[in-house]
């Protein structure tokens, strides 16, 4: 029920508020009288609006009600006090706003009286003269002290100022009575006014001056406040926005009454005083702007009985910045015993008049050509514009002060010829906007005077290649427009390229900073002529960083080329230029040394060797160093801070470059590739390992690689070929081989992580037997198997389906048939680990043992350890061979493992900055595995002298700390003590070494007669491995392709020959007198130099004790 | 010159007598004329006291001799049980047992005491001088006695004199030589 009573109140005030007085006339001003010609008081005494024109003539005075009527409320101010009865605009245009009390004339000490005593009051005065004061305030915070005044943007949001407790606050609810306020800055305001919707005031206590409120129009709780300009007594303020390029409000003039009104200008955001004009007591202040001219309405009014006060204006043409100077115009004084207090312009219903505004721009312009303006106008309104006009003052481009543009509707446009003596550089020219309304508004046109397109005559005129490249890695005038002038010393041009070509500042005019590049890419995007190298090319456009990621080395890096993009003119000057080649060496003398040479002509001397070849395939590139890179961790590093890796590495990324064919082109659109010469084939490979001497080429910097774009043809030579498996055999000698080889994922289920189809799984099978057959192994262990049915991980059912495929393909080559053929008959055979069940793993690949068995036997069957993560699980199984004498005594035991790889993070500590992603996980396996063999899983009979032979991919360098827990924990590893520092049997990031590794135990190690890593595989480009070839056109698959067993996998084999029958040195199956002189003719020589068997008490050297120690071997197993 | 000798004798026979079993001789003594070449018999008597059962494999040693003005070294001839594998200069000598599981009481041929081997001589010039053979097991892995079961050899040592003079009685002494070296000859090709 009461708010049905409010609602109706509400309307009831509106339709009820009462005209004291004629309409207003817009653009006439509105002061504030207080006094009716009785001497003054400090007590209530009536209010009158006078209007004056803004020549000073009286219009009208309308008095504002002193009695309570029709829900509107008695309105009165003091009678001395000067800061009482501030007078606002709304924001919209539409209504006066002042703040006072409600009470009757002559309320003794009406400024100090309490909420309960005299409520303070709103008043609101429409442009008809309609007085609204039924908005008021009972709240007790609004009472006790001065109310001053009041500011609002739509006549209904007010916010009241005064000295009262609640300081500036927001009325919640106009129309009504207000029990609460909302305090928005307790501090004692004088003046609250609106401008660009942002709260400000001004304020006589604290640090005085006047501050903004909040952000914009706050209406409740305590508001941040910012001083904008120091005043010592600041009263009305008024700001205006004057220049176009500073942003927002600009300029903000304050009635002082310490007798000034003052000028603050704004310049790139700061606040300083401009300038002042004397008036005395100025405390009402508004005004207008016109143009570059404010026009300002000043007022002043008396503290005693007899009141007094006077209405001025101040004229300030000093525009934007200027200092306000001169004097105030007085226009009117006010009657006897009545005082002057605030001063506003008038309210209009139709809203606040507008300035037309306008924009432009003008074309860009070579002096002695001519530049084009054009623009679009917005119309003024209140009243809307007609006859708009657009001047620009031209004569800082040798024209007219008052360029006339062609205004067209909204648009304008013109045309104007610039003189060719005008300098080049950016003009900012002042125009104006004005209509018949006598309105007008400022904005400026920039015109960008460019130096003439021509070549260079003998007169540098363009920017220095060196100054574009900087010292640093990036351009230090990035983004900048600029024109350079060089030779081309590479053409890369068009789509099927890198669309442009590097120019090279000519000798002349280089700088003598080793450390700035004399080269640029321009990026012309099919923009411009054609160039040749030799060319003399002049290209206008924008220095731009083109950033491009790619993996280098085997991270992901990132690289930044700077290049001239964004061209807008370019021309050749003349053709055939000579150029300066600068000569690199590698390894650099620091990372990112190859820097100075970007986009420079280059020539590389030395032999330099193919260490990458992985995208050679996919994207052109080769990847070069002086010899041969091997991984840091190839070898330990017992250091504290892994110095020596870090060494290594460094070593690495200043050895590496990379070699592209400078194409666009990539995998299926690539075909042939420019290297090797010929193009890459099955029967024209480039193995890792190949030299290549003489490149001259180009320094390119994409993709996270330094990059040389060769601009001659480059021939590799075939230094590196690919081994034959006969001398491979012969030198590993041995009565059995056994065969540690990785199959790279051989699925017999199409399109999983295997081949994608029939025709690729043919190709795959046929590569893998003919590696593996050539191999004439005794015994495999594989990697990559396809565990489960289905192909995936976690799969329901284990299969043996891919690994009986490669049995089936061991015995067809057995029979002297093709790998595929339908009838496979011959001695190879898997040993099955599914009856062991779900210890077989989780993942979808599995390690397997391949064996003939005519040659060896099982005895008993496999194990497996499984570590339940995403180490594959490691199997063993116990042979003997097939015949013999005391077999028993000649038993061995093969172990298969697959480590987890180092492709993604474990996390949890697991990863290692040198080691890889999960090193934690693959030394728990080694550990794990080393204490499993440790309980002779296969029941292996010889027991505690059980001879173990452990083989696979372990994904862990020979320095990585799995290999070392190995070697230091009686398992020294084959590769290490017999191949050495060459070995290799895998490339990542460029980089060689060996992951798949052959280690034995020392019973083992003692029978062993050699090892080989068969190089078929690491070396080769992978495009020619039968897997993957989606991405190939069907030209590449077809051309690489061969039935040969190179590329058959990523891994290389390994062969190892051994002879579990101890002391049989010819291996021929029994121990006997030949043994006996092999070993008695080899005594005094070292074992390197000798079959390392011989050395049977394994101290390095072939002795008497070798040979009693052999004796014992041919007393065991006499025959 | 005697006193040398013996002292030379002294110091070896300190270093090396606890190690060794059986016992071995070197002879006979020897005097010679000037120029002749003469042979000096390595024997091992009682080769397996201390070691039932055992076999042996080789024995390496080296050849000294006090004054080499007076005498050299020419040469070796391996006992019939042995072949000489010598390699290089240290050893002087190396011989490994024919028989590919050592020798032992069992293989054919066996005999004890046996001769390991002649060791072939050269005189120089007139005097005389200590001859020995000697062993260095612990510095070198091929001197001294192996026996199958030990991976430590034995040490060992033997000697003689070899007087050369111009006397009537060289030419018989000489021709004794002679016959040992046939005698060694024969049994070799026997064997």
């Amino acid at each position: 029920m009461p708010k049905k009573l409010g609602l109706l109140s509400v309307f009831f005030v509106v339709a009820c508020g009462l005209s004291y007085g004629a309409a207003f006339t817009p653009g006439n001003l509105v002061v504030v009288r207080s006094g009716t010609g009785a001497t003054l008081t400090s007590a209530a005494t009536a209010v009158f609006l006078d209007e004056y024109t803004t020549a000073g003539a009286l219009v009208q005075s309308i008095a504002i009600p002193t009695v309570d009527a029709a829900g509107n409320r008695a309105f009165t101010i003091s009678g001395t006090a000067t800061s009482d009865g501030s007078l606002t605009v709304s924001t919209d245009g539409q209504y006066l706003i002042m703040a006072g009390y409600s009470a009757a004339p002559g309320t003794a000490g009406i400024a100090t009286t309490t909420s309960a005593v005299a409520n303070r009051v709103v008043a609101r005065i429409s442009p008809a003269g309609v007085i609204d004061t039924t908005t008021f305030m009972t709240a007790a915070n609004a009472g006790g002290s001065n109310t001053r005044g009041a500011a609002s943007d739509n006549g209904s949001n007010l916010w009241v100022g005064g000295a009262t407790t609640a300081g500036t606050y927001f009325v919640p609810t106009f129309g009504a009575v207000n029990s609460t306020v909302n305090p928005l800055v307790a501090i004692n305001t004088r003046v609250v006014k609106i401008f660009g919707g942002q709260l400000y005031y001004s304020t006589g206590s604290g640090t005085t001056g006047v501050y903004s409120a909040g952000s914009g129009l706050p209406t409740s709780g305590t508001q941040t406040v910012t001083l904008v300009a120091p005043s010592t007594s600041p009263y009305g303020f008024f700001f205006a926005d004057m220049s176009p390029s500073e942003a927002g409000l600009d300029t903000l003039y304050i009635a002082d009454d310490g007798g000034t009104v003052k000028k603050f200008s704004k310049v790139a955001g700061a606040w300083a005083q401009t300038g002042s004009v004397a008036f005395s007591g100025a405390r009402g202040l508004t005004g207008s702007v016109s143009g570059a001219t404010v026009t300002l309405f000043v007022s002043t009014g008396g503290s005693g009985a007899t009141g007094g006060g006077t209405l001025a204006r101040i004229t300030d043409a000093s525009g934007y910045n200027g200092a306000l100077a001169g004097s105030a115009t007085n226009l009117a004084t006010a009657p006897a015993n009545t005082a002057f207090r605030g001063v506003a312009f008038a309210p209009q219903s139709t809203g606040v008049s507008t300035n037309p505004s306008a924009t432009g721009t003008a074309t860009d312009v070579s002096a002695g050509s001519s530049t084009n303006f054009s623009g679009t106008l917005v119309a003024g309104t209140n009243p809307a514009s007609t006859g708009l006009a657009v001047s620009c003052d031209l004569t800082a481009v040798g024209g007219s002060s008052t360029f006339v543009m062609t205004v067209a509707g909204a648009n304008f446009s013109g045309t104007y010829a610039v003189p060719g003596a005008t300098a080049p550089q950016n003009y900012s020219l002042p125009c104006i906007v004005s209509d018949t309304q006598i309105r007008s508004s400022s904005f400026t046109i920039v015109l960008k005077v460019a130096v003439p397109f021509n070549c260079e005559t003998g007169v540098k005129t363009s920017t220095a290649i060196h100054t574009v490249q900087g010292s640093g890695a990036t351009s230090p005038i990035t983004g900048q427009s600029v024109e350079v002038e060089g030779i081309v010393v590479g053409s890369f041009q068009g789509a099927a390229n890198l669309r442009g070509y590097y120019l090279q500042e000519p000798d002349a005019t280089w700088d003598n900073n080793p450390l700035t590049s004399e080269g640029v890419f321009v990026f012309d995007n099919g923009v411009g002529p054609i160039v040749n190298v030799g060319d003399r090319v002049r290209v206008a456009g924008t220095v731009t960083e083109f950033t491009s990621s790619g993996s280098w080395l085997g991270a992901t890096l990132t690289a930044s080329l700077t290049e001239i993009g964004a061209i807008t003119n370019s021309q050749v000057c003349s053709t055939g230029n000579s150029f300066t080649r600068s000569f690199v060496t590698l390894p650099a003398a620091a990372q990112g040394d190859l820097e100075r040479y970007e986009g420079m002509a280059v020539q590389i001397n030395q032999q330099l060797t193919v260490t990458g070849n992985f995208s050679l395939g996919t994207f052109g590139q080769v990847d070069l160093a002086p010899a041969l890179l091997y991984t840091p961790t190839v070898v330990p590093d017992a250091t504290v801070g892994k110095t020596a890796w870090t060494a290594a590495a460094d070593l690495i990324a200043r050895s590496a470059i990379q070699m592209d064919d400078g194409s666009n082109l990539s995998n299926t659109n690539l075909f042939p590739t420019i290297f090797p010469q010929g193009g890459l084939s099955a029967a024209n490979t480039l193995r890792d390992g190949d030299t290549v001497q003489g490149i001259a080429g180009v320094m390119d910097n994409r993709f996270g690689a330094p990059r040389v774009l060769a601009t001659a043809a480059v021939t590799f030579n075939h230094v590196n070929p690919r081994p034959a498996i006969a001398p491979v055999l012969t030198s590993v000698g041995g009565r059995f081989r056994a065969i540690s080889a990785n199959v790279l994922n051989f699925f017999t289920t199409f399109g999983k992580r295997g081949a994608a189809d029939q025709n690729e799984f043919d190709h795959q099978k046929t590569k893998i037997i003919e590696a593996l057959y050539g191999m004439n192994g005794d015994v495999f262990g594989l990697s990559e198997v396809q565990n489960f049915a289905n192909g995936n991980t976690s799969g329901v059912t284990y299969t043996n389906l891919a690994l009986q495929s490669l049995v089936d393909g061991l015995n067809c080559k057995f029979a002297s048939l093709g790998p595929l053929c339908a009838t496979p008959a011959g001695p190879f055979a898997f040993v099955d680990t599914l009856p062991l069940g779900t210890i077989n793993g989780t993942d979808a690949i599995r390690s397997a043992i391949i064996y003939r068995t005519d040659r060896l036997l099982p005895t008993g069957g496999p194990a497996i350890y499984s570590q339940n993560d995403t180490n594959r699980p490691t199997i063993a199984q116990t042979f003997a061979p097939a015949s013999g004498a005391k077999l028993n005594l000649q038993s061995f035991t093969f172990v298969v493992n697959h480590f987890r790889s180092k492709g993604s993070a474990c996390g949890g500590g697991q990863d290692d900055a040198f080691q890889g992603n999960c090193n934690g996980l693959r030394l728990n396996m080694a550990q794990n595995v080393v204490s499993w063999l440790a309980t002779n899983p296969t029941a292996d009979p010889l027991g505690a002298s059980r001879r173990q032979l452990l083989v696979g991919d372990f994904n862990a360098y020979f320095g990585e700390d799995p290999i070392q827990y190995f070697k230091n924990n009686g398992y020294p590893n084959l590769i290490n003590l017999i191949i050495g520092t060459n070995a290799y049997s895998y490339n990542f990031g460029s980089q060689a070494g060996y992951l798949d590794h052959a280690i034995a135990n020392a019973a083992m190690n003692g029978l062993v007669k050699s090892v080989a890593e068969w190089h078929n595989n690491a070396d080769e480009p992978t495009s020619l491995q039968a897997t993957q070839t989606s991405l190939q056109s069907a030209a590449a698959q077809a051309a690489y392709y061969a039935p040969d067993p190179y590329a058959a996998s990523d891994h290389d084999p390994i062969v190892i020959g051994f002879n579990p029958l101890a002391g049989d040195f010819n291996d021929d199956g029994v121990v006997n007198t030949v043994d006996q002189l092999m070993v008695t003719s080899q005594v005094g020589k070292n074992a390197s130099q000798v079959d390392r068997r011989l050395d049977l008490d394994g101290d390095g050297k072939i002795t008497a004790n070798d040979y009693r120690l052999w004796t014992a071997l041919y007393r065991t197993f006499i025959q | 010159m005697k006193n040398l000798l013996v002292l030379g004798l002294v110091a070896v026979a300190t270093a090396i007598v606890p190690a060794q079993a059986g016992t071995y001789t070197l002879g006979p003594a020897a005097t010679v004329g000037l120029g002749d070449s003469f042979d000096m018999t390595l024997t091992l008597a009682d080769p397996f006291a201390g070691h039932p059962g055992d076999a042996i494999t080789s024995f390496g040693f080296n050849v000294g001799i006090l004054d080499p003005s007076v005498v050299s070294y020419t040469g070796f001839t391996a006992g019939s049980l042995f072949f000489d594998a010598t390699f290089g200069p240290i050893p002087t000598v190396l011989v490994f047992a024919n028989d590919p599981g050592g020798l032992s009481t069992l293989t054919p041929g066996y005999s004890d005491p046996f001769i390991i081997g002649v060791l072939h001589f050269s005189a120089l010039q007139y005097g005389t001088t200590g001859i020995s053979v000697f062993t260095d097991a612990a510095n070198d892995p091929n001197q001294g006695l192996y026996y199958a079961s030990s991976a430590t050899a034995e040490d060992f040592s033997a000697s003689s004199d070899a007087t050369v003079a111009p006397e009537p009685g060289t030419l018989a002494i000489s021709a004794l030589g002679v016959c040992a070296l046939a005698l060694a000859s024969r049994r070799r090709r026997a064997a």
